[in-house]
């Protein structure tokens, strides 16, 4: 009973991983490089630096993978992820209850998120233009409503809990790990993860054979919305306050992370194992680049200089074996 | 007897200006293998997308065991056990064999898809259509006669009493049909309820009960298949009175402009080689997807590097791999779908005209309005375009108009040889006219035409010499003399069909 748990549990990592191996690949050797080059990159703070840094991206990167997925894009994540902060950060400063204010703030998430998928999968705005309103909307609104400024004062106990550990992990890493199982478990195990695969694989054919299609697209936007709020949260834990201009970017490196993940951007192809090993890439670059002595604008470049390469990638490699679809 | 298993009454369907299908009858049922036969535009397609939910009725009721029954959409018609096979089968070619089986009711323990129950299950759904496939690999990994088995065991799984089956040989070869046809008599032996659409008429009489015709939207008739002649189902098909007045005598024929030798593209056709004259109209015909459009292609350069054989032009051996390649050497190409290739719809007339000419029209770079206008204006007034003013957008044109304009874009490039797919698709009656005056008046002047059309009428009016395409090879040649509709359509659905090398 045992030794076959354990050998259908590894069969089960094995063919997660299995679409991300290439990733991997370069993980490590970047892994490699920057433990060779750049002196205090290999040490116990540092971990534990890359970890916090990295949890918010790839919580993000999980559901922009699910919304590329389909053939979307999300580029309101980072908006969200402030305005889900400043609107905790209000409510709580105001005194309400905490578990109250948390729960508003995650619904605001939610809302952006529904947003985005009502306009994209039943206005049939194209989703670019859709989370591009969203976004504007989104930063616009955390911006009014911070007076542009970060909130301070939060409470400490909520602060000390999101940038602490449990059983010395720390609490960002935890989140990964949970939401990435979750979204493992929605992509490969539930109807509406395959039903994500066949929508951004062959719209038409996913109609055509009676799929909810609508209601999955709209979902795949709510749950990235919400993904994003609880990146939110931990971004209060990393900076100590609510700032409207928290997750300036993030859109960008998640995009990025989700494609080295191995994500095809024309969509029907990705995995939450790919989006949690993108994220780490970009992560561990941005880090190592850090280290370095590179400033932000540099790694900004250098981020960029990737994502062309992967896409250049992705795409002369669906060239070499194209999808059996126009066979 | 009783009900029949479908029962259409008077259904009519309108899109846009064009009444699709026009008070059709029409019964299915089980146990029946029904053939549904038409030319392109008589309205099959538009009838199967009636029953299967995806469009709705304008007017009409469709009847399932004699109880009327209203789809609001695909979903509502599978729930009633109605499954289409699409010509391109529209499975996932990401997903599983398994996952494709049973997309969108998969088996579930709670709320995870229960793994094993389904590749089970997809393994039982395929043994009972007598076939062994790798249930867990991609779909894309099978080749085109297995996907289709795919697509028949998914409508299986959904436990479908009518099963739709468009164009389903048209990728098949021999084998993998006979494969399909054995499937299909199964399936009838256990009381399913068949329809079948192709244009391969030869085939029909193997597998089909009946056939119903469809001509302009309109019922023809409904007959017993094996006891029907060909000949039979080709004038119902065509119609009595077809308009059958052919252009002037063919004028001396000039030099030879455009002529392959063994022009092949591998898997999509092979080993034509064809001539055109100066003066001359060819014609080039086929069932769908007999390789007669990827050829005319082909001679524009759209088919890249993946043309093998010989092609002349005016005598020099030139293969182009490029639209402009072909065009430096006088070649325009009007193509099949003016909305997606053909025009820049929201431009204004006079900007799509000059399109195809600018290097010539404009070798100083600079182009200006009133030069548009100026070179444009007397071909849209040849041509006879009816519009407001060529600052007008293309697409606030009728269509006749639109293609009129898309004529007038090549006329300005001068060429010598043109390559016309489908000229009149969508035209109305008084603009096909004119067209077809045009390309007359074209190849009076001198200019070498090919013509690759599916409107018989239209071929066998202009043409002064004719290929047919089958499988992508070019089986007959036929001199004017011998051009008829019955002839060509025979031919072109004719025989056993063989994948190309």
């Amino acid at each position: 009973m045992w030794p076959s748990l354990v050998a259908r549990a590894r069969q089960q990592a094995g063919r997660a991983l299995a679409g991300a191996q290439g990733s991997l690949l370069v993980l490590v050797a970047l892994v490699a490089v920057f433990a060779l080059v750049a002196p205090g990159f290999f040490t116990l703070s540092n971990t534990d630096t890359l970890a916090r840094q990295g949890a918010i991206l790839a919580i993000v990167t999980l559901g922009m993978t699910l919304v590329i997925i389909t053939g979307g894009i999300d580029l309101s994540v980072g908006a969200v992820v402030a305005l889900t902060a400043v609107v905790f950060g209000l409510l709580a400063r105001q005194g309400w209850p905490l578990p109250v204010a948390i729960v508003a703030a995650l619904a605001t998430a939610a809302a952006c998120g529904f947003a985005n998928g009502w306009l994209s999968a039943y206005v049939g705005l194209p989703p670019f233009v859709a989370t591009l309103g969203i976004m504007g909307v989104a930063r616009g609104l955390a911006l009014v409503l911070a007076d542009g400024r970060p909130i301070t004062g939060l409470d400490r106990g909520l602060l000390d809990a999101l940038n602490g550990q449990v059983l010395g992990i720390p609490v960002g890493l935890l989140a990964v790990v949970g939401l990435g199982g979750l979204t493992h478990a929605l992509l490969a195990h539930t109807r509406w993860g395959v039903g994500l695969l066949a929508l951004g694989g062959n719209r038409q054919g996913a109609r055509l054979a009676g799929l909810p299609v609508h209601r999955d697209e709209c979902l795949v936007y709510l749950y990235a919305g919400v993904l994003a709020g609880i990146a939110g949260f931990l971004t209060l834990g990393r900076m100590d306050v609510a700032h409207p201009l928290a997750g300036s970017g993030l859109e960008f490196d998640a995009i990025a992370a989700a494609v080295i993940g191995g994500t095809a951007l024309e969509g029907g192809r990705g995995s939450a194992a790919g989006a949690l090993l993108g994220a780490a890439f970009i992560t561990v670059l941005r880090n190592g680049l850090g280290i370095l002595g590179a400033s932000l604008y540099v790694q900004l470049l250098v981020v960029g200089l990737v994502i062309v390469g992967a896409f250049a990638l992705d795409y002369l490699a669906g060239r070499r074996q194209p999808l059996a679809g126009a066979a | 007897m009783s009900a029949p298993l479908l029962g259409a009454r008077g259904l009519s369907k309108r899109f846009g200006g064009v009444q699709a299908l026009d008070q059709v009858d029409f019964d299915l049922h089980a146990g029946e293998i029904h053939v549904l036969l038409g030319e392109n535009g008589a309205g099959k397609s538009t009838l199967v997308k009636l029953i299967a939910g995806v469009e709705q009725p304008d007017a009409g009721e469709i009847r399932l065991d004699g109880r009327p029954v209203h789809f609001a959409g695909p979903a509502a018609a599978q729930q009633h056990g109605i499954a289409v096979i699409h010509q391109e089968f529209n499975l996932l070619p990401n997903l599983t064999v398994g996952q494709n089986i049973y997309l969108g009711h998969e088996p579930r323990r709670g709320w995870r898809i229960d793994w094993p129950r389904l590749y089970a299950g997809a393994e039982a759904v395929l043994g009972q259509l007598g076939l062994t496939l790798p249930v867990r690999a991609p779909l894309h990994t099978l080749d085109v006669g297995e996907q289709q088995m795919v697509a028949i065991a998914r409508a299986l799984s959904r436990e479908a009493r009518l099963l739709i089956l468009d164009e389903p040989t048209a990728a098949l070869n021999e084998r993998e049909t006979e494969r399909l046809f054995d499937t299909l008599r199964r399936l009838r032996a256990a009381g399913v309820g068949i329809l079948y659409i192709s244009h391969r008429l030869q085939e029909l009489s193997r597998i089909g009960d009946r056939a119903t015709v469809l001509r302009d939207g309109r019922l023809v008739g409904t007959v017993p298949l094996p006891d029907t002649p060909l000949s039979t189902l080709i004038e119902m098909m065509i119609g009595r009175g077809v308009d059958d007045t052919r252009r002037a005598a063919l004028p001396e024929r000039g030099p030879v402009v455009l002529a392959t030798e063994a022009l092949t593209q591998p898997g999509v056709f092979a080993e034509v080689s064809i001539r055109v004259h100066a003066g001359e109209i060819v014609g080039l015909y086929g069932l769908m997807g007999a390789g007669q459009e990827a050829f005319a292609r082909a001679l524009f350069g759209l088919a890249g590097q993946a043309v093998r054989g010989a092609l002349h032009l005016f005598g020099q051996p030139v293969l182009p791999r490029t639209p402009a390649e072909a065009m430096r050497h006088g070649v325009a190409f009007l193509p099949p779908d003016r909305k997606l290739a053909g025009l820049c719809l929201q431009l204004p007339i006079r900007e799509n005209v000059v399109h195809a000419g600018l290097r010539r029209l404009f070798p100083h770079w600079l182009l200006t309005a009133r030069a548009e206008r100026r070179l444009a204006a007397p071909y849209l007034a040849q041509l006879r375009v009816v519009m407001r003013g060529c600052d007008q957008p293309v697409t606030e044109l009728s269509g006749g108009n639109q293609q009129k304009v898309a004529l007038a874009k090549w006329l300005l490039t001068r060429a010598r040889v043109y390559l016309l797919m489908e000229p009149t698709r969508g035209v109305d009656v008084g603009t096909k006219a004119e067209i077809h005056a045009l390309i007359a008046a074209l190849a009076q002047q001198g200019a070498g035409i090919l013509l690759v059309t599916s409107d018989l009428p239209e071929l066998t009016a202009l043409s002064d010499r004719l290929y047919v395409f089958r499988a992508g090879q070019v089986v007959a040649e036929l001199p004017r003399a011998e051009i008829s509709q019955e002839r060509v359509l025979a031919i072109a659905a004719a025989g056993n069909v063989h994948h190309v090398a």
